[in-house]
């Protein structure tokens, strides 16, 4: 078969694809990564094939447009608290407004789904797996008669409000309807030459099946078919570094928190040096890893802290007992399929549902980014690595996502699957 | 015919209108009220006017970068400070590149409408003295025609749909006559006409790709058959004529609207104005009061000003909460047909409603007081529907009514 990956470009919404691209290629069939050109140099890295598609032109506009802060824009969209319960009209359609606007047109620009459109109707794949913001890739997939399906890198928040959203529209008089992202899909895919009717949209936003690595326990309850993954891991070029092949003589425990944390997180008087001297008495090994510009002077740093630039988490967790997390979708599959508990300091997108659920499943804490300081964060950490209970449901949702098939043994349902689907 | 949309790419139209509206989602979200009040998703905007009225006389959305008002003496000030405009000094509206494919038929400055009005019939100036009693005449005849051809269905309990068969029909054939359109291009004038209805809401908030692309093209298809009549020579008549129309059709057939579903939903009112059509007037001057068919207005610093103590830069936006304004009197009540004159704020005639006002009033008089006498059974068949993206007209998807024979209006369901 002919099977085209694609993620819009950013390295870690890619990195998700990786596994799986390798085991269908691994499995003899043709491979190619589809994204905006900034990725190829990581696509390449990965030893997959990339095809360049479109600009990043789409997605500079809107950062112009809002001047650069994406975090704001969230504000508002709120997937934990809607999890279950139906929404307001008022609340569903704000969602959707602000999803099409400030994150699917954007990241799928007009260039890149032109591209995207040509390149499907020359090489024709068989199947198109996309990552779930893409929808350049069901696009073109349904311009070629490809199938089509998504590979979800956290929990479906985006179907799910989706479903929400189309129960209450349908509620709503004649007059008073609106789908932003349906009218999105639309006027895309009439540039196309191609209908959309109603089936059309919802199966481009859902894809024809869902591909989810998730541990069963904690998948939403949306509709359509769900094909069960292991996750596996991929980092990005990984060296292990000599420290790491030494066994920790006391429990160890990570602390990432990305770039963004810094800068929005827990007010400007907390600072990242002064919640790592608040784990000083901590009878733990503390791995902080860290860019060149968040890194403190080193006469700040309790002796029991290592600081690190970049370690491949998939190397590093089987050695930590815990791990301090922003949510970031790569850390928390991560650190969940090696059974570690996390305490996840959580606001973009879906990252505190994750946190929410990680805590209600007992294996994990969440923390709400305007609370972290240094007492709830060291608090937070003793009790981790005191609670057995919590390692214990850790080690649960970790066999969960072990049972699992791997992606080499999926193959084969994929290609009954594309068979199925594929329309030529 | 070639029209503008067709050359426009449509994605590009349907992204900044999408960011548009998620700007004012997203303003909403961080309790903006004046971005509650465009965002118009729910029935009654009032709770919403009422907190910018709580953050002071002048309330500042640094988001949506405007400047709002639910005073009375703030909204009299603007309308009569030379400071204030209908367009910046080079002509421009602002937030235009955020609203594209907006009507465009009420962008002018008040010199030119001052000049304008002198165009908008061909006689002159229009509804002065003499020439208002007989166009509420005229209005009026019109408006029994009408309703007989209505009689069987609202009788029927057929749930007509009374603006769309009845108050936008009415209006625009008094628009018509009063232009001087001929009756082979009645029906194209007409549904031009209805075209435009999104007019004014579009400059304030972002319309429905579908429906922005409509609404550029009836626009466009307007100006054409004002264009063929004998006036059409001359730009700035056509301008005007068209000003005429679209600034008194859509605001016209919401205020009966209002009216007719005020008046049924209080016992005893519809049976007033049954009894004595002569209520009309009454009826009008109390909807533009408590209901009133344009409930945003907007306009535009000239210059660096100060209003109510707060600094509003030359280019900057201020909007006036028509509704809220009114309910800033120390006797602001519910709609009452009973009520002593008022004064509300109601069709500012600073700009187009210099003399689309009087017209819009007249026909309004003129549909109630035929539609009391003629149906004094009237009654609402089901839910009123107000169209989404609407917050400064409310304007009608449909108001279902129907009709018993007899005077004795029925109890109304609540709407």
């Amino acid at each position: 078969m002919r099977i085209l990956l694609t993620s819009f470009a950013h390295n870690t919404h890619y990195y998700n694809l990786v596994a799986l691209g390798w085991a269908l290629r691994c499995a003899g069939h043709d491979v190619r990564v589809a994204s905006q050109p900034s990725l190829t140099d990581t696509i390449t890295a990965s030893g997959l094939t990339a095809v360049p598609v479109g600009d990043d032109g789409a997605i500079i506009e809107l950062i112009t447009e809002i001047g650069g802060d994406l975090v704001l824009y969230q504000q508002g969209m709120d997937f934990a608290d809607t999890r279950d319960a139906p929404q307001s009209w008022e609340h569903a359609l704000g969602q959707q407004t602000i999803m099409s606007a400030m994150c699917f047109a954007p990241l799928n620009g007009d260039s890149t789904i032109d591209d995207m459109v040509a390149l499907a109707r020359s090489w024709q794949p068989d199947l198109v797996l996309w990552e779930p913001f893409t929808y350049a890739g069901p696009i073109a997939a349904h311009a070629c008669g490809a199938a089509h399906a998504r590979l979800l890198w956290g929990p479906d928040v985006v179907l799910n409000a989706r479903q929400q959203f189309r129960r209450l529209l349908d509620e709503r008089p004649a007059g008073q309807r609106e789908d932003p992202v349906g009218e999105w899909l639309t006027w895309t895919l009439e540039r196309h030459g191609l209908a959309a009717d109603e089936d059309t949209v919802e199966e481009l936003f859902a894809g024809q099946w869902t591909i989810d690595p998730s541990a069963q326990s904690l998948r939403l309850p949306v509709r359509g078919e769900v094909v069960p993954m292991r996750f596996v891991p991929y980092n990005g070029a990984s060296v292990i570094p000599d420290w790491l092949s030494e066994r920790p003589d006391r429990p160890r425990v990570c602390i990432t928190l990305g770039v963004s944390t810094r800068e929005t997180y827990g007010g400007d008087d907390v600072h990242f040096h002064e919640l790592l001297a608040g784990l000083a008495d901590v009878d733990a090994e503390i791995i902080a890893t860290l860019d060149a510009g968040q890194l403190p002077d080193a006469g700040d740093l309790p002796a029991n802290v290592r600081v690190v630039d970049f370690v491949p988490l998939d190397a590093l967790l089987p050695s930590c007992a815990a791990i301090v997390h922003h949510g970031g979708a790569g850390t928390c599959f991560t650190a969940t399929l090696h059974g570690v508990p996390q305490i996840v300091v959580a606001s973009l997108w879906d990252a505190p549902l994750k946190a929410l659920q990680l805590a209600e499943a007992g294996a994990g804490i969440a923390l709400a980014p305007e609370k972290l300081d240094v007492h709830t964060l060291r608090d937070a950490v003793v009790h981790a690595l005191e609670s057995h209970e919590m390692a214990e449901r850790a080690r649960c949702l970790s066999e969960e996502m072990l049972a699992a098939p791997t992606p080499a043994a999926l193959v084969p349902r994929l290609e009954r699957l594309t068979a199925a689907h594929r329309r030529v | 015919m070639s029209l503008a949309p067709t050359v426009i790419d449509p994605a590009v139209v349907g992204r900044r209108l999408q960011l548009t509206r998620a700007a004012q989602w997203f303003a909403g979200a961080q309790d903006d009220p004046y971005a509650l009040v465009l965002r118009a998703e729910t029935a009654d905007p009032a709770p919403y006017e009422e907190r910018v009225r709580a953050r002071g006389p002048l309330f500042h959305s640094e988001l949506l970068d405007t400047w709002v008002t639910a005073s009375r003496a703030v909204a009299d000030e603007v309308i009569a400070a030379p400071a204030f405009d209908g367009l910046t000094t080079d002509g421009r509206r602002p937030g235009e590149r955020q609203l594209p494919l907006s009507g465009t038929a009420l962008d002018a400055d008040r010199a030119t409408w001052e000049r304008l009005g002198a165009l908008t019939v061909q006689d002159g100036p229009l509804l002065s003295g003499q020439h208002r009693t007989a166009l509420r005449e005229s209005a009026g005849a019109h408006a029994r025609t009408l309703l007989d051809g209505l009689a069987d269905s609202l009788y029927a309990d057929g749930a007509v749909d009374l603006v769309d068969t009845y108050a936008r029909r009415l209006v625009a054939r008094v628009i018509r006559e009063q232009l001087g359109v001929p009756q082979p291009l009645a029906n194209v004038f007409d549904d031009a006409l209805t075209g435009c209805r999104g007019t004014f809401d579009s400059v304030l908030c972002p319309q429905l790709l579908p429906d922005a692309v409509a609404g550029a093209r009836a626009e466009a298809e307007l100006t054409a058959v004002l264009s063929k009549l004998p006036t059409g020579r001359d730009p700035e008549a056509v301008t005007a004529a068209r000003a005429l129309a679209v600034g008194t059709a859509e605001p016209t057939a919401t205020l009966v609207g209002n009216a007719v579903q005020a008046l049924l939903e209080r016992p005893g009112q519809w049976a007033a104005l049954a009894q004595d059509p002569g209520l009309a007037a009454a009826a009008v001057t109390e909807t533009l009061r408590a209901a009133p068919p344009v409930r945003l207005e907007w306009r535009v610093a000239r210059k660096d000003t100060e209003v109510a103590g707060e600094p509003v830069p030359a280019g900057g936006r201020l909007v006036i909460l028509v509704a809220a304004v009114n309910r800033d009197a120390a006797d602001a009540t519910p709609f009452d047909l009973s009520r002593p004159e008022s004064a509300p704020f109601g069709l500012p005639g600073d700009l187009y409603f210099r003399f689309c006002g009087p017209l819009v009033t007249a026909v309004a008089e003129a549909a109630l007081g035929a539609l009391g006498e003629r149906f004094p059974g009237l009654y609402t068949a089901g839910p009123a529907v107000r169209r989404r993206r609407s917050p400064v007209l409310h304007g009608y998807a449909r108001l279902p009514v129907a009709a018993t024979r007899g005077a004795r209006a029925l109890p109304t369901a609540a709407v």
